[in-house]
């Protein structure tokens, strides 16, 4: 039913989101999330934008993630909120199946530091909002190969599947994709976690106009 | 009951267990050994599951040693189609299914397969080949929870087709707190369902407590010669596969099963 193609659902509810991290490991407790910026949109109004840092006594920062995150010691002592609070408010969107939950490779990292963040928190895995979850990176990869969607196979498998596909010179990172959707995009503000995910809302809008979905 | 399966660094970049015998002081800084867990646990049983025969006789002997019976598995690599195969790069559809010996015969069978595999196949076997040598009172077949013909065709874009005309095997079902773990698992009850095969829980154990997991990590590190996908590899970037769960251990195993 082409009425089913995200692209006419112009009510659906989203929350976009992005962690930042101080480094790539995907399971050590030490890789704290520091940031996390989720935006919540009702269609293409956007109802909530939130960008918290993450208050952690024993934050350890490397020096390539302060680097390339533009981390600042003050900043951060200044802007960081509790941690247990940052998680309530954005887990009321992603375990909540009105949403759906998108953001860029988040099948490749996003997903594994929301699962330290509750560990750390003492709170059990569950990765059960992922049904409802689109990776934009994925998404790009189905594009770029001219891999179709097909609506009898399950969505996140199919995500995972183009997760799996490496290919030297496939360039599809966020700063890419704008460049491909034509969306403005500063790459002075890449890993500004807040600005990730509105340019990131503004490729996936112009994306579901290239793919079934 | 939840079993343990072991693997020993005699599969290469696969664990940092070793077979050494128990260790006399446990606090001792050495690596463990699956029979420091075996003994520590009152396991009478130790199921070892490797990707080669190199570390058979030292279990066997160890076994013998410790008055343990040993259940030894080998995973081996499969395709649909050997086949005309000239060049191993060129295989397809690859997956892994592991043998286990029924008896002593079941050992020596499994040691021809093995050294067909590896002198005239470059290491795989396919389905036929399997056929050939199956002997039903020798052999069982089990299909490993990850890289199983359902893992690789819910993960990966290949499509793999198994062919139980010979046998019935039995599905391993693990749960390691991975992202894809219930969806596989999903699957297997699926698939075990229509096709009246049974299913096994398991736990695949590579080390002993969680954490030994930067040592693990160390260790995949430099038997994956610091490259994955051609991009640079550290411990604050390891992007391995299967590498986002610390649950791979005894510890967790404990955790886990042990209370239930």
């Amino acid at each position: 039913m082409i009425e089913d193609l995200l692209r006419f659902k112009k009510d659906q509810k989203y929350v976009v989101f992005d962690f930042e991290t101080c480094n790539l490991n995907l399971v050590s407790e030490h890789n704290k999330p520091w940031q996390l910026a989720f935006l919540v949109y009702h269609g293409d109004k956007l109802v909530e934008s939130n960008d918290y840092h993450i208050h952690w006594d024993d934050l350890r920062m490397s020096d390539g993630a302060r680097k390339v995150t533009g981390f600042s010691d003050a900043k951060y002592k200044k802007l960081a909120r509790p941690a247990e609070k940052v998680l309530d408010h954005f887990e009321k969107f992603l375990y909540n199946d009105e949403y759906i939950n998108l953001g860029h490779n988040i099948l490749g990292f996003d997903i594994y530091i929301h699962n330290i963040f509750r560990k750390l928190l003492g709170r059990p895995t569950d990765y059960s909002y992922l049904k409802k979850s689109i990776d934009t990176l994925s998404i790009a990869k189905a594009i770029h190969k001219d891999i179709e969607y097909d609506k009898e196979l399950d969505f996140l498998s199919w995500q995972f599947k183009l997760n799996s596909v490496y290919e030297r010179g496939m360039r599809l990172n966020l700063g890419a994709c704008c460049k491909t959707y034509d969306v403005e995009f500063d790459p002075e503000k890449l890993h500004d976690a807040l600005n990730d995910i509105q340019k990131n809302y503004e490729v996936f809008k112009k994306m579901v106009w290239s793919i079934k979905i | 009951m939840t079993l343990p399966l072991f693997k020993s660094h005699f599969s290469i970049g696969k664990s940092i267990l070793t077979l050494d015998s128990p260790k006399i002081d446990q606090n001792a800084d050495s690596p463990d050994s699956v029979f420091d867990i075996a003994e520590e646990a009152s396991l009478d049983k130790v199921i070892l599951v490797e990707d080669s025969f190199m570390g058979f006789l030292q279990a066997r002997k160890m076994c013998d040693d410790l008055d343990k019976q040993l259940i030894f598995g080998l995973r081996l690599d499969m395709c649909d189609d050997l086949t005309n195969v000239e060049d191993p790069k060129s295989i397809k559809c690859t997956h892994k299914v592991i043998l286990f010996p029924k008896n002593s015969d079941g050992c020596k069978l499994l040691n021809q397969i093995y050294t067909e595999c590896k002198t005239k196949h470059f290491g795989w076997i396919d389905f036929n080949l399997l056929k050939k040598f199956w002997q039903e009172n020798k052999l069982s077949l089990a299909i490993p929870f990850y890289d199983s013909f359902i893992f690789k065709n819910l993960t990966t874009f290949q499509s793999c087709f198994a062919h139980f005309t010979f046998t019935k095997p039995t599905f391993f079902i693990e749960d390691n707190g991975l992202p894809f773990d219930s969806m596989t698992q999903d699957a297997v009850n699926k698939y075990c369902d229509s096709n009246g095969f049974n299913i096994q829980k398991t736990q695949s154990i590579y080390y002993k407590n969680k954490n030994d997991f930067p040592a693990y990590l160390t260790y995949k590190l430099i038997c994956g010669r610091n490259s994955f996908g051609g991009r640079e590899l550290s411990m604050e970037k390891p992007n391995l596969d299967h590498l986002g769960s610390d649950q791979f251990c005894w510890e967790s195993y404990l955790e886990k099963y042990q209370s239930a």
